[in-house]
């Protein structure tokens, strides 16, 4: 594994403070990210296993893509047991920033750690000098106090991803975070709290090699000046543009004349009009401060960024001085929800300072600083709606002692102040009294607090599944489509290839012929809110859906931005370019692939994280075990509107069920079940994952 | 599975359906079906300040020039501009100037458009069809029409029902005033029967036409640019 | 040319315009049309964001405002100088003022911050002391870069031109073992996703 990647894995096991390193071609047909994570987790974590248990493990794994300055290549697959849904299954979260590169570039294809320390260290990563610290002066500290002890120690390069109280006080809604505010989430936070290790310091002084060089930077040129539009790959602008023959007010391709990084140094800069083809202004095209906080944003943003070697500058980077009075940082920013979910708790919207509008931009700065300062983790909004719905139901009336609820300042919630925030996620993150349950995640709160049918069956409340998350674009992107992903994983869904060609901003009739080259059949897209029973095309749609995200997460890209399914170019009659994947693996790796031949690696990742379910949960019928747990709302919203018919995105019980049936058929799956076969665990090369499941009788006949 | 593009993707695929559709007629629009229409008056130049150029000889290549250049600048260039100064060509000497543009190929890029005060030309190598119609509309017609195509093109081409706060920007910069007036000429004329308000549950006004789309589905996608989107980042 | 002719109107001349940028540009008034080409405001001038850096090959426009810190200059000069894609051992460094500024931790700047970071790069120096620290002479005048380089194949790695140089631009590959340092290739400015660096050629600014 000369070029791309490293060949090194590196475990660390915090029982005994043994740390090894071994090969990580051994794992070469999973590629790396997510497959090397279901690989070692499937191989090492018994079912049984607690989140918390020591035997549990975290398997931080980067690809051949990372850091190798292929777009979008910064990003950290981290597998763990979940914390916060049912049965405690397999999930996994997905990092940015810069640590999934200094990983690599430190020399390393995957990070195991295991076991528990008996008291708090970090993990002090030095290319090839790896040791164990005493974290005794960091336990206590949030995430940018630790990372600034780190690095003073370290020196201003060290990249630190770092839990923060949430985390050490097993907060299951926590997360960790490098690089200011890039997240890892998914309960990840609390299960490094249980191992007390409190941060993970980087310093990568190599690189990664590659194959053919002259190749790679064609590609970059290639890609950033033809196939990549904004966040999400929305490729047409907001707003009407000379150059440009769509528009469309709900893309992230926000860059307009009179649209200015307002607060940038030396005063503002013009996002303006960015038409394809020059790469030199791509990074103008995305602002989400505006975007996600609405005008008001635009004077107090400094400027965008983001992850490490992307070129869609999606991070908000704002400077707020009204912060400063509730004691945060006056600089910051996030992205998606993150970045405006704070707010959304007031029942009245946040007050206002001194602009109209601004209420929203000063409290969710505020909100987002103590937030990732804590290491807590939103469950992509799912906190924030929890805690709405149990307001709205005067549920913390009936279950917090009297004391409790009479110490909560309600009245600065009714006021829309940020100080309800700070006082609020305080409670979360040192989990005082009653209250902090809310951040157990919804499984739990809905028991504990017995919140009964009309809770996960509200439509407002968002929840998928009663498992326990919530909808991450399901039945409203392409019905059936979203609504079979968002059965699939134990969290919420992070595939985003589906939402990103339903965003792009193109006509219908354009998406509908792009589809029907891909999945054989204009069929297999339906227009927003005009749904159709299910097809055998959308079947194929889900698939491609499913697998380009594992494949994303495996090499590891960005799934925000990547596949390249749709170009801002009319020229290319706006086609983007999906082997190209497939040409970056190659001119990286030197290994010949192919768009199919990537495509049967993430069908086995996948399909192997179907395997892990079955052997976690015991049980064949992940039909009715595991899928079938869609909340009620799917199918009764709407109730004046029939199924199928325009306006409604609501699903019909029979039709979804067909729509399993035909899915797990095309995975070559057992149909009635939903669990992974013989033929095609073999078919997929992994006859020991077949007979780990035949020797549990978790093997279809 | 897929049929994926390569960068050797052939850019003169034949256009696409939605393309042919709201294309005008390519040879309605060429440069060359105006050069024997007859002199218009003078009118203000729709060119913004900065592009005016220094006072040039009027050749082809100084007025294509100039029309890209204008285009570039997300703006028409008025047939009237020419006889007016800088330019300053007579009747007879614009004719003439015109028709060796539309001889010469490589001013294919320069399209007219033919309205009943003036006729526009823009570039199509930097300015779009949908794009040079918008101007056009808003050169030729009142704020009425103009949003009155707007919303039948979003509800014909995407489908989707048209947002009236988005009269507020480029290209249209439409004030309150001019909004509500256009609304209340919509509501009231017979020959906007066809668009009909549409209100998400946070008050925001859209507009469609049913002509391309049912109500329902406008309230459902109004709702959803509007508050659903939202809550599904 | 004859766009540039303000600027020799103003009696601006190449090495006049040396002399000016070693000093910083902050309190100078630039003439419109060199602005233009330079791609900067007299704003961004007086709030000495702008930096210009002198070479052989043109000047170095590093506007810190527009730098997004993506580190795709680091990417590209990695790809094409060394077929290794990293960043310690970039010859364009965007990464070391990332998180703390350019001053460095505690100075308030950066990521964590008042969020603006400066790539940097070497300064072509008249006197390198890279070049005189050298023991072997391995950092001399490159007729083919039209720039003082490494030449590595005779470098030892020493780290000697690391140390003698004042902004440590000069870097030791920890896996090769030979010091590089930029040799004008423009990779940086060509990948820069907001136009935060760019290479003015010496022919744009003078006639």
């Amino acid at each position: 594994m000369a070029d791309g990647w490293t060949g090194k894995i590196l475990r660390v096991n915090l029982s005994t403070g043994v740390i090894t390193k071994e090969e990580s071609s051994k794992y070469k047909k999973f590629i790396g990210g997510m497959g090397i994570g279901y690989k070692i987790m499937f191989d090492e974590v018994p079912p049984g296993t607690q989140p918390f248990d020591e035997a549990n493990k975290l398997v931080f794994a980067v690809g051949p893509l990372t850091g190798s300055g292929a777009p979008c290549s910064s990003r950290v697959n981290i597998t763990t047991l979940s914390t916060f849904t049912r049965d405690h299954l397999v999930v996994d979260a997905h990092m940015g920033g810069f640590f999934a590169a200094w990983l690599k570039y430190a020399g390393y294809d995957a990070l195991v750690i295991e076991g528990k320390s008996p008291k708090p260290v970090w993990l002090n990563i030095n290319d090839d000098e790896v040791s164990l610290e005493d974290a005794a002066f960091l336990w206590g500290k949030g995430t940018r106090g630790t990372t600034d002890e780190l690095c003073r120690e370290l020196g201003a390069e060290t990249c630190v991803a770092s839990i923060g109280q949430a985390g050490e006080n097993l907060v299951p809604l926590s997360g960790m975070l490098n690089s200011r505010n890039h997240s890892g989430g998914a309960g990840t936070g609390a299960v490094l709290g249980s191992k007390k290790l409190k941060a993970i310091a980087i310093r990568g002084t190599k690189g990664v090699n590659v194959a053919d060089r002259m190749e790679l930077k064609r590609l970059n040129d290639y890609t950033l000046t033809q196939l990549m539009g904004a966040n999400n790959n929305h490729v047409v602008p907001s707003t009407p543009q000379a150059w440009a023959e769509f528009s469309d007010p709900r893309s992230r391709w926000t860059a307009r004349k009179g649209l200015y990084w307002g607060a940038a140094e030396g005063g503002p800069i013009e996002t303006g009009e960015n038409p394809p083809g020059n790469q030199n202004t791509v990074g103008f095209r995305t602002m989400k401060s505006v975007f996600d906080l609405g005008p008001a944003a635009e004077k107090h943003t400094v400027k965008m960024s983001g992850c490490h070697s992307c070129p869609i500058r999606c991070m908000s980077q704002l400077k707020v001085p009204q912060a400063k009075q509730y004691g945060t940082p006056e600089t910051g920013g996030n992205t998606c929800v993150a970045n405006f979910v704070h707010t959304t708790i007031f029942p009245h919207g946040p007050k206002d300072f001194d602009d109209k509008g601004d209420g929203t931009v000063v409290g969710n700065l505020v909100g987002l600083t103590l937030f990732d300062d804590y290491g807590l983790w939103c469950n992509y909004g799912q906190l924030h709606r929890d805690f709405t719905y149990c307001y709205e139901h005067d549920v913390f009336k009936r279950v917090l002692p009297e004391e409790e609820y009479n110490s909560i300042p309600w009245n600065l919630l009714e006021a829309g102040d940020p100080a309800f925030i700070k006082d609020f996620y305080h409670r979360l993150a040192y989990r005082v009294g009653e209250l902090s349950h809310l951040s157990d995640g919804s499984y739990v709160i809905a028991e504990r607090w017995k919140l009964g049918e009309k809770y996960w069956a509200d439509p407002e409340n968002h929840l998928w599944s009663t498992r326990g998350w919530p909808v991450h674009h399901a039945n409203e992107a392409s019905a059936q489509v979203g609504s079979i992903i968002n059965c699939m994983y134990n969290r919420d869904a992070m595939t985003h290839t589906h939402i990103n060609f339903i965003g792009s901003g193109l006509p219908l009739a354009l998406k509908k012929e792009v589809a029907a080259e891909l999945f054989g059949s204009a069929d297999a897209y339906d227009g927003t809110k005009d749904y159709t029973p299910i097809n055998q095309y959308k079947i194929k749609y889900t698939k491609w859906a499913i697998l380009r995200s594992c494949l994303h997460d495996t090499l590891t890209l960005c799934n925000w931005v990547w596949p390249m399914t749709v170009s801002p170019m009319k020229s290319r009659s706006y086609r983007g370019d999906l082997a190209l994947e497939a040409k970056y693996f190659k001119a990286v790796t030197g290994d010949e692939m192919t768009e199919e031949g990537l495509d049967l690696a993430a069908e086995r990742i996948f399909t192997l994280h179907r395997a892990y379910t079955v052997k976690l949960l015991n049980s064949m019928d992940l039909r009715n075990d595991h899928d079938w747990s869609i909340c009620a709302w799917v199918f009764d919203k709407d109730p004046d509107k029939p199924v199928f018919t325009k306006g409604t995105d609501k699903m019909d019980q029979a039709d979804m069920k067909k729509s399993l049936t035909m899915f797990y058929t095309e995975m070559g799956w057992d149909p009635a079940l939903g669990c992974p076969t013989r033929k095609t665990l073999v078919r997929l090369g992994m006859e020991d994952v077949a007979d780990d499941l035949a020797a549990r009788h978790l093997l279809p006949a | 599975m897929t049929a994926a593009q390569d960068e050797a993707h052939d850019a003169a695929k034949t256009a696409s359906a939605t393309e042919n559709e709201e294309r005008p007629d390519l040879g309605r629009r060429r440069f060359l079906r105006l050069t024997n229409r007859e002199a218009q008056p003078a009118a203000e130049t729709v060119v913004p300040e900065s592009v005016v150029p220094e006072p040039v000889d009027a050749q082809p290549g100084a007025i294509t020039n100039h029309i890209r250049q204008c285009s570039r600048q997300a703006s028409l260039t008025k047939r009237s501009a020419m006889t007016a100064p800088p330019f300053d060509l007579s009747e007879e000497k614009l004719v003439e100037v015109l028709a060796d543009i539309a001889a010469d190929p490589e001013c294919a890029d320069i399209v007219s458009l033919a309205g009943d005060s003036d006729h526009y030309y823009y570039s199509e190598k930097h300015m779009t069809a949908n794009y040079a119609g918008i101007l056009f509309s808003l050169s030729e017609k009142n704020a009425d029409q103009t949003l009155a195509e707007a919303v039948r093109f979003e509800c014909k081409t995407y489908p989707r029902p048209y947002h009236v706060a988005m009269l507020k920007q480029e290209p249209y910069y439409f004030d309150d005033e001019k909004i509500s007036a256009a609304l209340s000429i919509l509501r009231s004329s017979d020959i906007y029967r066809d668009i009909k308000p549409v209100y998400a549950s946070n008050g925001e006004l859209y507009l469609y036409s049913d002509i391309t789309m049912e109500y329902a589905e406008a309230q459902g996608l109004c709702e959803w640019f509007e508050v659903e989107c939202h809550q599904n980042p | 040319m004859s766009d540039h002719g303000e600027i020799l109107r103003t009696g601006l001349t190449r090495q006049e315009f040396l002399r000016i940028s070693g000093k910083g540009l902050a309190g100078l008034t630039l003439a419109p049309s060199l602005l233009a080409v330079l791609g900067c405001s007299q704003k961004d001038v007086d709030s000495g964001t702008v930096e210009l850096t002198t070479t052989p090959k043109g000047v170095l426009v590093t506007q810190r405002a527009r730098c997004t810190g993506c580190h795709r200059c680091e990417t590209a000069c990695t790809t094409f100088n060394y077929g290794s894609v990293g960043s310690f051992f970039s010859r364009v460094k965007i990464h070391r003022h990332y998180f703390y500024g350019d001053e460095g931790a505690g100075s308030g700047g950066g990521l964590y911050g008042d969020l603006n970071y400066t790539a940097d790069t070497c300064r072509q120096c008249k006197h390198p002391a890279c070049m005189q620290a050298c023991p072997i002479k391995a950092i001399a005048w490159n007729e083919k870069y039209r720039c003082i380089s490494v030449d590595t194949q005779r470098c030892l790695g020493c780290g000697a031109c690391t140390s003698a140089c004042p902004w440590m631009m000069a870097t030791v590959n920890p896996v090769t073992h030979k010091s590089g340092k930029c040799i004008l290739c423009g990779e940086c400015a060509s990948a820069c996703p907001t136009g935060a660096l760019s290479i003015i050629e010496w022919k744009e600014i003078t006639v």
